[in-house]
């Protein structure tokens, strides 16, 4: 196909200049990360709709599966839910009852509302990391849909992650469970503070480790572990998992703990975006 | 022109089915590597250059969205490397062969795997090399020369029936 005439760069030439090109590239993004900000964004213009138009498919595919197979299990499970709407009524009648109570001692302590009901955004997971080396996740929410960077993410009422990149029309999440997170987490009954870290080793057991608990913590097996005031990136108060082992760290200081998150990180389809940012005090 | 045209569908195609299915039809925590099957099937096909620029482009799009730290040019470094030396064998080879291709994307995976390993993980004091290997790099190197089966028929079906076309072509221009 080669014209006469025509000069063909050798190959050779053309990997050097982009072996180069790469180097410079990866200088650049380290030095400052925005610089490609438009050629991303130029890109998943293109990306997206198809990524979209993927997951539609997928789902279609999958939720014919899903019929055929519930079907079978749907009139077991509507006895079963049966008798625990029943339960669950009863319940509700003595929780409101509480929180009538909790209200009228509250207005005593003149204490704020604390766990207030956070504003959300809907979201739908559109893409995941293409290595098995980390967890993040893209969204197809994105700056003109009010996310921004650093808020929150919940999935079936557990803390997912937080927003670490935001685009136009989509974002990137990176998990709890991404092997460099750490998230400030405490125990809901003991408010003992103690750090959650993600680590690729842990994960793969379906657990996630928690560190430096004092080692007078009285905590136990099923405890309920949520997000904390003293974090910097997560909102107070967001569901994290429940603890599963308790181990001794060896140093008489601290101990550690095997978490269950909530959120089953592998199945996860919709989330939503606490739109409301941590104060930190410091602009 | 209209080759361009295809390999452009097809890595944007390959890039979007990692992203959205991989997840779906991963055994564990590993999933396939779709985009190296598709690099190594290529570069095999059609030789250096081309192997070269399709490494290019996949990686960057990989950068571009998922890089380590936002930073760009890791991947496409390597999947630049692997699609220029493996499209050096396109000659050697006897392309009908599938054991060819599923050989070359395993050692390219697992190399592949562990320089992102050194490159993210080592360099942060996760030295438990053993471990990692064990659970992310040899599952997703078998599952991806699985894969690599599909993918490299495929490819060498479409291949084919466009080196036809092309040909063709360049007979109703003489």
């Amino acid at each position: 196909m080669k014209k006469p005439g025509k000069k063909v760069i050798p190959t050779k030439y053309i990997l050097s200049f982009l072996c180069v090109l790469c180097a410079g590239l990866v200088v650049l993004t380290m030095i400052n990360s925005n610089i490609a900000r438009p050629i991303r964004e130029a890109v998943s213009t293109i990306i997206l709709p198809v990524q979209k138009g993927m997951n539609q498919i997928g789902e279609w595919f999958s939720d014919k599966a899903d019929m055929l197979k519930e079907l079978a299990d749907l009139q077991e499970e509507n006895e079963r839910l049966k008798a625990e709407n029943e339960e669950l009524k009863h319940e509700n009648v003595i929780a409101s009852q509480q929180r009538a109570e909790l209200e009228r001692l509250r207005e005593l302590l003149e204490l704020d509302d604390v766990y207030a009901d956070y504003p959300k955004i809907a979201a739908r997971v559109i893409g995941k990391e293409t290595g098995n080396w980390f967890s993040i996740f893209t969204i197809d929410k994105g700056l003109s849909d009010g996310i921004g960077l650093g808020m929150n993410v919940i999935s079936d009422g557990g803390l997912v992650g937080c927003v670490t990149y935001v685009g136009e029309n989509y974002a990137k999440i990176t998990t709890i469970i991404n092997d460099d997170s750490n998230v400030s987490a405490k125990f809901a009954s003991t408010s003992d503070v103690c750090i959650v870290q993600g680590d690729l080793k842990n994960f793969e057991s379906g657990m996630i480790r928690v560190t430096n608990i004092n080692i007078d913590a009285n905590v136990k097996e099923g405890d309920m572990l949520i997000t904390s005031q003293i974090s910097d990136k997560y909102v107070p108060g967001i569901l994290i998992g429940y603890v599963s082992g308790i181990e001794d760290d060896g140093n008489k200081l601290t101990k550690s703990a095997w978490v269950t998150p909530i959120v089953d990180f592998s199945q996860m389809e919709e989330v939503l975006v606490i739109t409301q940012l941590k104060v930190t005090g410091e602009e | 022109m209209l080759r361009v045209v295809l390999v452009g569908i097809s890595i944007i195609i390959s890039y979007v089915f990692q992203t959205t299915f991989s997840s779906g039809i991963s055994f564990g925590v590993a999933a396939p590597n779709i985009i190296m099957a598709f690099v190594c099937s290529y570069a095999l096909l059609r030789g250096k250059k081309e192997g070269m620029y399709v490494g290019f482009i996949l990686g960057i799009l990989v950068d571009l969205f998922y890089g380590y730290y936002d930073v760009i040019g890791i991947n496409a470094f390597l999947y630049m490397i692997i699609g220029f030396v493996i499209g050096m064998f396109h000659e050697i080879f006897y392309l009908e062969d599938i054991l060819i291709p599923m050989a070359v994307v395993g050692v390219c995976d697992f190399l592949y795997n562990f320089i992102y390993y050194v490159i993210t993980f080592l360099l942060r004091n996760k030295l438990d090399f053993i471990y990692y290997i064990k659970a992310i790099i040899l599952p997703e190197m078998v599952y991806t020369i699985f894969i690599t089966v599909f993918i490299y028929r495929l490819l060498m079906y479409f291949n084919k029936k466009l080196e036809a076309f092309e040909k063709r072509g360049e007979k109703e221009l003489d």
